[in-house]
């Protein structure tokens, strides 16, 4: 994310010395413009074209009368030496000449008045020179001539050395300004040019200070990710495109038992692949070069075997994500080792399918004492109530009566405990049918009531139709109220028992529900009860008998009905138990339907015994006491009973 | 470089005629047409009294020297032909000092032997192979060969660019 750095930085900072560099390349070029005059002007200085000029032209003056004074002198009456006026002319002429030829006054000579002078300079000397190369006679001779006409020219040399005056310091003054202006130029050039370099260095000291919060910013970064790594708790390991390790962390090396230089440009597959997926990975990797796919990267946690330094193999659970490096992509995996969690994992599971084994097991066993014990405890209460249509005392029958009584109990707890066993077992039988529920529960009521008056109560049945017809199982339907009403009279003392029905709005479902107004649920125990064996109550713990498999038994014929129950309960107020059924059918059914359904469920209720004439009756039983109380039953109603053993006995 | 070679070894030359010309101060032709230089001052050789006095065959007896050269007095370029300064100084046995050159109309100008010995100035008598004139800065004219180096091209060599040139007086303080 580091590397995201610079397209943050606006644009026009990257522009400014761009910009910054034209107009600095402009003023550069100005400045090389003006440099290069300054120079033509500096080689000029240097090689002065001219010597001193005005000395020369005020020279040309003082020659002139020099020339004039030798030849006054030679006119005297010490008639002086010619050959001074001879020199004197010569060196004139020198001079003349200089002036006419001589390169520094041509722009001078070019002027109109100048010129003139000049020339009238030019015509004195040639009309003089034949003089001044003649014979010392002729020269004598015309001596004042000369003089006459040097008087005459001295005001044209005079002229020329004013106007050259004139014109000279014009030129040095023109020549100054220039010089003076270039500079001027050069200097405010140079200053624009210093006020943009200062202007560069500011931008390039706050591009600088931006790098360098940048690169301190990036190298906090770094060691930030640098203790983030060391730190993980999870292996991780950067690898190459081409398999080389390049990264392996503290938790990596406790993990694989290698040192980090054991493994730094190792090919990843020799060091922590496992021999028996080797294969597999290379392949992996081949295609995933190939063309991308792969099963593996960026697809979260995945669990994979793994090696140790020691050739140990151990689960790990793996993510591989990919991240672009400096030599292309890279490979970033965390890895943790899981052998703990599921070698726990395996006990774990272990744990639960012994317990469920012996869950089972102990249903079985239950079953099959529920079993054994009510064919025996059978052929006790049958042997009993034979034993009671016999001659007995009074003190016998009394004694039998407790007996029977006894053994009734002791036979419905142990049909609670095989009903229990059975759903466990998963051996309930679901047998549906339709039937009218509010007759059902007015059975119950009517069967119930005798029960509900032992403890002063009222049991009442609240129906909201004469009929309510439902398809479900009518006797564990009764089971379910049976033991829920047994219940409520078991811990209500004068009071008030009443069972409710209603169809839910909306749903498939009907309502049950049986409300006393006795003791109460504390509270904490309401989850409780629909666990098995529980007797909660310890006031009435002993008068009510139970097993305490009542509401567990309602439980598991609820679910396996696909209902659901619960309960409201209040301590001192009373409870509130309510079961919700599916209806299992639409309003409208045959009442043809009904009828059979209600005459099979009378039947099977109603232990109705006709009248009928004695028999000859083959019994076949395998348990003897079963074959002996039976035909005894049968013998006592005057039936001819021939017993066998079984089928094979039977012929 | 050819001629730097030659002027080092006429100069040598010159160099060990003036030690022997200290001594023998005669040795120095006396002039015989007329003289148009007269060397005074601190000199090693003379051929007077106290003067070394050159007519145009003493000078031209010295060895000649010649360049083409521009000159700011003349128009166009000019070939000048002449005695080197240097060659004229060894001549009268002058190793230090200064130049002390003065004109027929008396403008006079100096300047140190030493720069004199090293410049490539000559003592020009002719111009395009014809005798200087009075009337053309005859009849000897220090010139200097102002288009080899720029350095003549300067109000200091100008200066010393004397014409009319007749007397050379040597002091000996630099």
């Amino acid at each position: 994310m580091i590397k995201g750095l610079s397209p943050f930085l606006p644009r026009s900072t990257g522009r400014r010395p761009i910009f910054i560099g034209l107009i600095g390349t402009f003023i550069i070029t100005m400045i090389a413009h003006f440099g290069i005059g300054v120079r033509t002007q500096l080689h000029d200085l240097a090689t002065a074209n001219s010597d001193s000029i005005q000395w020369n032209m005020s020279q040309a003056e003082v020659e002139h009368l020099a020339f004039l004074l030798a030849t006054k002198s030679a006119l005297g009456p010490a008639e002086g030496p010619l050959d001074d006026v001879r020199r004197r002319f010569n060196v004139l002429y020198s001079r003349i000449s200089a002036l006419e030829v001589g390169e520094q006054y041509s722009s001078l000579r070019q002027l109109s008045a100048p010129a003139a002078s000049l020339d009238k300079m030019r015509r004195f000397l040639d009309r003089n020179a034949p003089l001044i190369d003649s014979d010392d006679a002729t020269l004598r001779a015309n001596l004042t001539a000369i003089v006459d006409d040097a008087l005459r020219a001295h005001a044209a040399v005079r002229d020329f050395s004013l106007q050259g005056i004139s014109h000279f310091s014009d030129l040095k003054d023109k020549s100054r300004r220039e010089i003076s202006r270039t500079l001027l130029s050069i200097a405010l050039l140079s200053a624009l040019l210093f006020l943009l370099l200062c202007l560069m260095v500011v931008i390039l000291s706050r591009l600088n200070t931006t790098n360098q919060r940048r690169a301190r910013q990036m190298e906090l970064d770094g060691s930030r990710l640098s203790a983030i790594v060391s730190t993980s708790l999870d292996a991780i390991m950067v690898v190459s495109s081409d398999g080389r390790v390049i990264e392996f962390n503290g938790a990596a090396e406790e993990i694989f038992g290698y040192s980090q230089a054991d493994v730094i440009g190792q090919n990843m597959a020799d060091v922590i692949v496992p021999d028996h997926l080797r294969d597999a990975h290379l392949a992996g990797m081949k295609r995933y070069h190939t063309d991308g796919s792969t099963n593996v990267i960026g697809k979260g946690r995945f669990r994979i075997d793994a090696k140790r330094k020691s050739g140990d193999v151990f689960p790990a659970e793996l993510s591989i994500q990919t991240a672009r490096g400096e030599d292309g992509e890279i490979f970033v995996s965390y890895i943790r080792d899981i052998s703990k969690e599921v070698a726990a994992e395996n006990e774990l599971r272990e744990a639960r399918d012994r317990a469920l084994a012996g869950e089972k097991s102990k249903a079985q066993l239950l079953a099959v004492m529920s079993h054994e014990i009510r064919t025996p405890l059978n052929g006790l209460l049958g042997t009993m109530e034979l034993l009671s249509q016999t001659d007995l005392t009074e003190q016998q029958t009394k004694y039998l009566g407790i007996m029977g009584k006894s053994g009734k109990l002791l036979l419905s707890h142990v049909n609670d405990v095989l009903d229990v066993s059975l759903l466990e077992a998963g051996h309930m039988e679901i047998k549906s049918s339709v039937f009218d529920l509010n007759k059902l529960i007015r059975d119950v009521v009517d069967s119930q009531s005798a029960n509900a008056k032992s403890n002063a109560n009222d049991l009442v049945f609240e129906g909201h139709a004469p009929e309510f017809l439902v398809n479900c199982d009518p006797v564990r339907v009764r089971q379910i109220l049976l033991n829920l009403v047994g219940n409520a009279i078991k811990f209500t003392r004068n009071g008030r028992v009443t069972i409710e029905t209603e169809p839910l709005e909306h749903s498939a479902y009907y309502e049950i529900r049986v409300i006393d107004d006795g003791v109460g649920i504390p509270e904490e125990n309401i989850e409780k009860i629909f666990e098995d064996f529980i007797t909660l109550d310890s006031t009435f713990g002993r008068k009510s008998e139970g097993t305490g498999l009542g509401l567990g038994i309602v439980r598991r014929i609820v679910d396996a009905l696909d209902g659901s129950m619960g309960v409201a309960s209040e301590v001192g107020q009373g409870s509130l138990f309510w079961v919700r059924l599916p209806i299992g059918l639409t309003q409208e059914v045959s009442s043809q339907t009904v009828e059979a359904t209600e005459s099979h469920a009378q039947s099977s209720e109603q232990v109705a015994c006709p009248e009928v004439k004695p028999l000859d009756i083959l019994m076949v039983e395998d348990n003897e006491i079963n074959r002996v109380i039976a035909s005894e039953f049968m013998a006592l109603d005057g039936h001819n009973i021939v017993l066998a053993h079984d089928g094979r006995a039977c012929a | 470089m050819l001629s730097t070679v030659y002027r080092f070894i006429i100069q040598s030359i010159l160099a060990t005629l003036a030690l022997a010309g200290t001594a023998l101060a005669s040795e120095l032709p006396a002039p015989k047409g007329d003289v148009i230089l007269t060397v005074t001052g601190s000199i090693g050789a003379t051929n007077s009294e106290t003067a070394a006095l050159f007519d145009l065959a003493g000078l031209q007896d010295l060895g000649q020297s010649e360049f083409t050269t521009s000159t700011i007095w003349t128009d166009g370029e000019n070939t000048f032909t002449g005695v080197s300064l240097a060659t004229l100084l060894n001549a009268v046995g002058v190793e230090t000092g200064t130049v002390n050159a003065t004109a027929i109309n008396d403008y006079s100008v100096t300047f140190p032997v030493a720069e004199a010995l090293a410049d490539d100035a000559i003592i020009a008598y002719e111009m395009n192979g014809k005798q200087l004139s009075m009337r053309e800065k005859g009849p000897l004219w220090i010139v200097y060969p102002y288009d080899d180096d720029n350095k003549y091209k300067s109000e200091t060599y100008y200066s010393r660019s004397i014409w009319h040139l007749d007397r050379i007086e040597i002091t000996s303080q630099p």
